[in-house]
């Protein structure tokens, strides 16, 4: 990265530079006095990753199957995995996703995704 | 006075019905984020933050009800702590000491109005504090040049890790990871690409909300999987919801005490209510627990971080308004706020956005005033909400999380941004790494490249710019006395201990 102003003796690279010399000097006082570290089980740590993938698969679908089934869908995923029945999660999941929507679309005037799924389905523009 | 007419004017600005309103809502909303365990003042404002950007609301009223958020967060965090032992961020560990074992004595009424009236006390103290001690600090900040700033900064992180956290090297590790992320983007002096990966997205750098939904909201939800298991607690009867006079008086100058504590901590940079509680209550039982009752349900054990967590919060505007250096991890969030508004947080505000400043100070006395009130009558609401079962509180919470970054955003790929950064923020706190440092250091990190690089254009490349000037000399000093604190408490607590012998 050259660049050639003068009036800026530092330029775009020293700063951060500098943050790296300095993030790897602490690494190194950490890795040669490390302090205990406590894992979880693994049985949280695979619901742990579940949870991502639900997530990322959410950020995925979010403007295909629209706000109202894709969030209805985590939300009863979510809701299974911290020990809801099946009624409840369901529940749960029409109820937040039709509040949150009601929300934001007609209180907050915030257009959220119908889908482009169903937009073609229905022949109008999502 | 002057003050007195600033104060009149910012009044002025929050007796309106939609501000009182919104205080009202903050307030409201802040304790119902205080009270739900494992969310605390600062996610609650992170979650919140979105959804009134989106609201189109002006600044200072967002301001305000943002605040609102804040201390009420730090007043409802000790209702949980007091009926669950379970406490809702790192600045109510301390209120489970004392507070639990009184519930469990049967005094879970007493408990919470006595810890009310202690945080109401804290709050007010630490509220005048902030109207005649800020506009002072802002006159003198004034004088500040781009060479003073990256001092100040300097002073900033040396506080941080000396005083924040078990590990002073995580806590730095922490600044300068959020420091890292800052850089990404476009460099505002020369226009180059800095790690943006190619990717559009991020040429702008990551957007502040993507921020901390992903680090606070993201790894939240991946952590509540781990300890959510409050659903097996017996929730103690509640009695008499109030205090006698003689319990007040008993544990009068323990507030006062506190409250002084948690204001001046709270003014450091950088450290936040959880050193404000643990100094306060170390300091109380050094003094008052002549029979060893602290730990066991002693009233003073448990009024002492409470007015001291409500005074940090009055406390941490200070810096935040007049330097632009925010005192604690939720006062970062606030100063992230104000820059979605486009307003350079700063000397400056007092003198460029005196409505706004002066509104929220306002706005804070009123406030308090409401925790106070509603908080007696509506302590047994407060209490089923903690009832609820976390199959519905964890969705909802991050659907509205995201929905705030969508709608800000337009963008599914905010929502992967954030996403990403919960992972590592899981993996952070996991790793014991406190967060706020990283929010910190992420909010200061372009303030302070900028103003080193201001400095060194201004001296032509010269580094004696950051040892010339009073203000320099003051801030190096008391950087060196931070960074030794640790080290002299230390000795002291040795002396202590073989006086003992």
């Amino acid at each position: 990265m050259e660049v050639p102003f003068s009036y800026d003796p530092l330029g775009p690279t020293a700063f951060p530079i500098a943050l790296g010399t300095v993030l790897a000097l602490l690494s190194v006082v950490i890795i040669v006095k490390p302090r205990e570290v406590h894992f979880p089980a693994l049985n949280t740590n695979l619901k742990t990753l579940l949870i991502v993938l639900l997530l990322f698969v959410y950020q995925l679908s979010f403007n295909v199957l629209g706000f109202l089934l894709s969030t209805a869908l985590l939300v009863f995923c979510i809701a299974k995995i911290f020990k809801g029945t099946t009624p409840q999660a369901l529940s749960a999941g029409v109820g937040v996703s039709g509040v949150v929507y009601l929300i934001f679309s007609f209180l907050l005037e915030v257009p959220l995704p119908v889908g482009s799924l169903f937009a073609k389905l229905l022949g109008v523009s999502s | 006075m002057e003050v007195l007419s600033s104060l009149a004017t910012g009044f002025a600005v929050v007796l309106t019905p939609t501000h009182l309103f919104l205080i009202f809502l903050g307030c409201l909303l802040g304790t119902l984020f205080g009270a739900l365990p494992g969310l605390g003042p600062i996610n609650g404002v992170a979650i919140l933050l979105p959804i009134c950007y989106t609201l189109g609301l002006p600044v200072e009223s967002s301001l305000i009800m943002l605040a609102g958020i804040y201390y009420g967060a730090e007043f409802g965090g000790r209702i949980s702590s007091i009926l669950l032992n379970v406490p809702g961020d790192a600045g109510a560990v301390f209120t489970c000491l004392d507070g639990y074992p009184m519930a469990q004595k049967g005094l879970a009424g007493p408990a919470l109005a006595l810890s009310g009236v202690a945080s109401f006390i804290g709050g007010s103290i630490a509220i005048v504090g902030l109207t005649f001690f800020a506009p002072l600090l802002a006159s003198v900040a004034i004088y500040f040049g781009p060479a003073e700033y990256f001092v100040l900064m300097v002073f900033a992180f040396a506080t941080i890790g000396a005083l924040m956290g078990s590990n002073p090297v995580k806590s730095l590790i922490g600044v300068t990871i959020g420091l890292i992320i800052g850089v990404v983007g476009v460099d505002s002096t020369t226009g180059v690409l800095r790690f943006t990966l190619g990717e559009a997205e991020l040429y702008d750098g990551f957007e502040f909300l993507i921020v901390i939904v992903g680090f606070f909201a993201v790894s939240e939800i991946m952590l509540m999987l781990e300890h959510h298991s409050s659903e097996d607690f017996e929730m103690p009867k509640i009695t008499r919801v109030y205090v006698t006079m003689k319990e007040l008086l008993y544990c009068k100058w323990t507030m006062v005490r506190s409250s002084l504590i948690g204001f001046v901590v709270g003014t450091l940079p950088g450290t936040g209510a959880s050193i404000a509680s643990a100094v306060s209550y170390t300091i109380a039982q050094k003094i008052s627990d002549k029979e060893g009752t602290f730990g066991k349900g002693d009233m003073r054990g448990l009024a002492a971080p409470e007015s001291a967590n409500n005074a940090c919060a009055g406390g941490a505007l200070v810096p935040m308004l007049t330097l632009g250096v925010p005192g604690s991890g939720t006062t970062a969030v606030l100063l992230g706020a104000l820059m979605l508004y486009n307003i350079n947080p700063g000397p400056m505000l007092f003198v460029e956005q005196p409505k706004l400043v002066w509104g929220l100070i306002a706005s804070m006395y009123i406030g308090n005033v409401m925790l106070l009130i509603i908080n007696f009558p509506m302590v047994r609401i407060f209490t089923k909400i903690l009832q609820v079962p976390y199959w519905l509180l964890v969705p909802s919470v991050i659907v509205l999380a995201f929905v705030g970054v969508y709608s800000v955003n337009m963008s599914t790929f905010a929502l992967l941004l954030s996403l990403i950064l919960g992972v590592l923020g899981y993996f952070l706190r996991k790793l014991h790494y406190p967060m706020a440092p990283v929010i910190l250091g992420f909010v200061l990190g372009k303030i302070m490249e900028d103003n080193l690089r201001r400095a060194f254009a201004m001296s032509g490349g010269e580094i004696g710019i950051f040892f010339q000037g009073t203000i320099n000399y003051i801030l190096w000093g008391l950087t060196l006395f931070i960074l030794f604190v640790p080290m002299l408490s230390k000795m002291v607590a040795k002396r202590y201990a073989l006086a003992k012998k």
